[in-house]
């Protein structure tokens, strides 16, 4: 197992897509702050100019993003956290991780793992493992490059005692999620063999399944809402520093089961079929 | 006989169709195996069953007497059908990766088994721009990293110019002498194999014909003349008294052999009619291998 992983790695690091995405990954991070900054910039105009008319009145006159930023409570931390709404990370690990595992297949090369006797299931795993890593590694860089620039421009935040131990969860939960999306892309891309097909499916889930999800709640009346377990809705909802308790726990229960079976039914899948 | 590869009614299943049909087969520890047939045959199934790629649907198959296949595959290397290599990686790095996989502590045994290949001269090329040969060459550098004791190939000459071909069955040839790796080889081209392999298998329509020792195979290819006769005994008799040889043997009962180049087929003819034993045909006969392999393997008739 340990020769599986380190030439996994081995291959992760000599992987174009992996440093390319990376690099994008970072990059992201950074437009994130850029926009925000543009639109605190916006903000503050239009704040400035109803207090230019405060201040014809008497009133102290202020137009600065700074002062935008505190109304709206932006920091380096909640910059950091606000990365994990919206799908930029989700995107980035089904592009990676749909081409690293189907690429096995494309080339031929999953023979030479499988021929040497080195069990299916460790080799699953540890394709899985590095795809974890490689998702981890994205997902860092974004909140590395978000948070530095988010604190350059408004300060850090906050970090007591009891919130640095609340957001610490929080970041844990975050990466137990994409955690387990990689592991659902790694499925999909086992299922099917080739990076195109694994990239459009895993697209179309990202992008479909929330509102396939939702019917559920059409259905049952609003008794049953499986939109709220889905893996990006669970990361949009705890998106922000200190979450809501039980929107963390249901995040926690749905990261650690769809890890779970999507490792397992791929474990079984790659077992089964020929190659 | 300690046996590398034993199979045992081995059959594989696709879409309803045999692929591979019961096939028992035998390879010895030390032997070149060469496995023959046409396209479609069954050949690269049968390795990809004992490669662990394809599940058997029945039979089975050992692996140096044991049937924990996993624990014996690590003994094995392989070629099968096209070269499996990561194109944007350079043949070392390509190696390399191997390495670690296999867990090898020599870290120059990626640097020996490209020289063993002849490909120390490709630099910081990546695999994507390497031609076919070069790719061959590769593969069969994958494959003999660790040391294996079995080494199963299918097809590993394809895409090799002449000198390429030579080296490989040098190479070959010089593993199997020095070091006793059993190979299971298979090949279209004929010619190649005859030089290479200890004895041969012939499988066609996923079923396994004939198999037979490189000897064997000299002994039904020799040039000989073929006379069928309605009384051989008979027969037999006269041409040892009229040619002093007893060069010859019998087939079916009444079809006579006589190996030599300086059997008079004319004088034969005369004689055995004048003894009153009718000659239903007389002709020379000897198949090259190709001929031999092209009549078992179903006639005329190439896929």
């Amino acid at each position: 197992m340990h020769n599986l992983i380190r030439s996994e790695l081995y291959k992760l690091f000599h992987s174009r897509s992996f440093w390319t995405l990376l690099i994008i990954s970072a990059v992201t991070g950074l437009i994130i702050v850029l926009i925000f900054q543009g639109m605190m910039t916006l903000t503050a105009k239009d704040s400035g100019l109803n207090r230019m008319g405060a201040g014809q009145n008497g009133f102290q006159i202020s137009v600065s993003g700074s002062d935008a930023a505190d109304d709206f409570n932006i920091s380096g931390i909640s910059l950091m956290m606000e990365t994990f709404s919206g799908n930029l990370y989700q995107t980035l690990i089904l592009i990676f991780t749909s081409i690293f595992t189907a690429m096995e297949f494309s080339h031929g090369t999953v023979r030479n793992t499988v021929s040497r006797g080195l069990g299916r299931g460790r080799i699953y795993l540890a394709k899985y493992l590095c795809n974890a890593a490689a998702s981890l590694l994205f997902t860092f860089a974004a909140m590395a490059t978000s948070f530095a620039a988010a604190s350059v421009l408004w300060g850090t935040g906050p970090i007591t005692g009891s919130f640095a131990l609340t957001l610490l969860q929080t970041i844990l939960v975050q990466l137990l999620l994409l955690a387990a999306y990689s592991g659902v892309c790694m499925f999909i891309a086992i299922l099917f063999r080739s990076s195109g097909g694994a990239v459009a499916l895993n697209f179309c889930l990202l992008i479909f399944l929330p509102s396939l999800l939702s019917l559920s709640g059409i259905f049952t009346g609003g008794r049953l809402q499986l939109e709220r377990y889905w893996l990006v809705n669970c990361a949009s909802s705890i998106a922000s520093p200190a979450p809501d308790a039980a929107a963390l726990c249901t995040a926690v229960i749905s990261g650690v089961i769809t890890l779970l079976l999507s490792v397992f039914l791929g474990v079984f899948c790659f077992k089964k079929r020929d190659i | 006989m300690e046996y590398a590869l034993r199979t045992n009614a081995l059959t594989k299943v696709y879409h309803g169709k045999n692929a591979v049909s019961k096939v028992t087969m035998n390879v010895g520890r030390g032997e070149i195996y060469g496995l023959i047939g046409k396209n479609g045959a069954g050949k690269t199934t049968l390795m990809k069953m004992i490669m662990g790629l394809a599940a058997p649907g029945t039979g089975t198959i050992e692996l140096f007497g044991s049937t924990s296949l996993d624990e014996q595959r690590k003994r094995l290397g392989c070629i099968i059908e096209s070269p499996a290599l990561y194109p944007y990686m350079t043949a070392l790095q390509n190696l390399e990766n191997h390495r670690i996989l296999l867990g090898l502590p020599d870290k120059g045994a990626p640097v020996k088994a490209l020289q063993a290949v002849g490909l120390t001269y490709t630099g910081k090329k990546t695999v994507k721009h390497f031609s076919m040969g070069m790719k061959q060459r590769l593969s069969i550098a994958m494959a003999l990293l660790g040391n294996p004791d079995f080494l199963v190939l299918d097809e590993p000459i394809n895409g090799l110019d002449p000198t390429g071909i030579r080296d490989v069955r040098d190479l070959l040839l010089k593993l199997n002498k020095e070091d006793g790796i059993t190979i299971l080889i298979s090949s279209h081209i004929l010619g190649e194999l005859y030089k290479i392999a200890t004895c041969y298998g012939i499988l066609n329509d996923g079923m396994l014909v004939e198999e037979f020792t490189k000897d064997e195979l000299e002994l039904r290819c020799r040039r000989c003349l073929k006379v069928e006769v309605d009384d051989a005994k008979q027969a037999c008799i006269l041409i040892e008294e009229l040619f002093h040889t007893r060069d010859y043997d019998v087939l079916d009962g009444h079809i006579i052999r006589i190996f030599g180049q300086d059997i008079d087929s004319g004088l034969l003819n005369k004689a055995l009619t004048g003894s009153g034993i009718t000659v239903k045909t007389i002709q020379s006969s000897g198949e090259d291998l190709e001929g031999y392999f092209m009549e078992r393997m179903g006639g005329t008739k190439h896929a």
